[in-house]
């Protein structure tokens, strides 16, 4: 394990090191995002057949361009830079062939948030609050799911999203406003 | 400020996200406005309701995978240049290759145009020189004299 003092760059160094091919380096890099990694990716395309899949692609890509790092931004936010465009990539090549969630359960095929719910109407609650938020456009789905589980600042949102602050607080202010028109019987 | 720019405000003021001169406008305003207290009330449900999809738990064998996939690809990319260089040296010798052959059949093809086609050439080229002038002589003329002359014992 690498062992660094400075908290403040300490991925930028990390990065560097990954850059020269260090892979202890890159693995505690996997270690530190996975899971965020992991979370946004889900919530974002909402099934978990092809989560796994697109967070090897999204690191394997860290790998093998590390040195294009350049530190202008800070390593999360050119991480999930990464992130947006392989989800948005991998959504606008699988519109077609998307599933919802309601054609999962009536396949019985339960997605693995479903199990660990207590009752039948939480169950309920979350598969509409799913299939709402899926029903977002591409941006604003994005945007929401930056801003709601992973409490990025709309700052930050902006550089990973290559757009302005008040283009972020409107997608984020019409992706609370459609979700609201659309869960009326459930919040 | 005006009830319709407020409610487009109160996702960034749930976020945190405004200066605190606007953030104290609208919180006074709130106090002030059942409407908008209604619709921060059900802004806020919304959040709650999305924090009821959970995220997704990372496999134990991830990094495992990982590892294999990018030792793959390293073996894959020297792999593929080597091929790129042979690719590229077959086409080469392809391309020399075909363009020797098809060197060879217009060549033969162009002679073969020119050996079939002699006689108008010569014929056109006589007539021009005006050759033709000495395959009969003129009745009488001195070239048929003597052409008789050589001829003479055999023709009677």
């Amino acid at each position: 394990m690498i062992k660094i003092d400075s908290k403040d760059d300490v991925d930028a160094q990390i990065i560097k090191l990954v850059a020269e091919g260090d892979e202890g380096a890159f693995e505690q890099l996997v270690h530190k995002y996975q899971q965020a990694v992991f979370n946004t990716i889900y919530r974002y395309i909402g099934n978990q057949d092809d989560v796994q899949d697109l967070a090897q692609e999204i690191f394997i890509k860290v790998w093998r361009n590390a040195g294009k790092f350049k530190g202008k931004s800070k390593f999360s936010t050119w991480l999930y830079r990464i992130v947006v465009n392989h989800c948005i990539n991998y959504r606008r090549k699988n519109k077609r062939r998307h599933v919802s969630l309601d054609e999962l359960t009536e396949k019985g095929r339960t997605p693995e948030a479903f199990k660990v719910e207590p009752d039948w109407e939480q169950r309920r609650t979350v598969q509409l609050v799913r299939k709402a938020v899926d029903e977002l456009p591409d941006r604003q789905r994005m945007a929401l799911v930056l801003a709601q589980f992973e409490e990025k600042s709309y700052k930050e949102i902006a550089e990973i999203m290559k757009i302005s602050l008040s283009s972020v607080e409107s997608l984020v202010f019409r992706a609370r406003a459609a979700l609201r028109h659309k869960l009326v019987k459930v919040v | 400020m005006e009830c319709s720019r407020i409610k487009k405000k109160l996702s960034a003021y749930l976020d945190g996200e405004m200066p605190e001169q606007e953030r104290k406008i609208i919180s006074e305003h709130l106090q002030q406005c059942d409407e908008c207290r209604a619709e921060l009330s059900a802004l806020s449900a919304v959040g709650d309701a999305l924090n009821t999809i959970e995220g997704m738990e990372v496999p134990p064998y991830f990094m495992t995978r990982l590892r294999q996939n990018i030792g793959e690809q390293a073996e894959l990319v020297p792999f593929l240049q080597r091929i790129k260089g042979l690719v590229v040296t077959a086409a080469t010798a392809v391309a020399v290759v075909a363009s020797l052959f098809i060197g060879n059949q217009a060549g033969k093809t162009i002679y073969q145009s020119i050996a079939q086609t002699p006689e108008p050439v010569l014929a056109e080229t006589s007539d021009i020189l005006g050759l033709g002038t000495f395959i009969e002589f003129p009745d009488g003329s001195l070239s048929d004299i003597y052409n008789e002359l050589i001829a003479g014992g055999n023709s009677g």
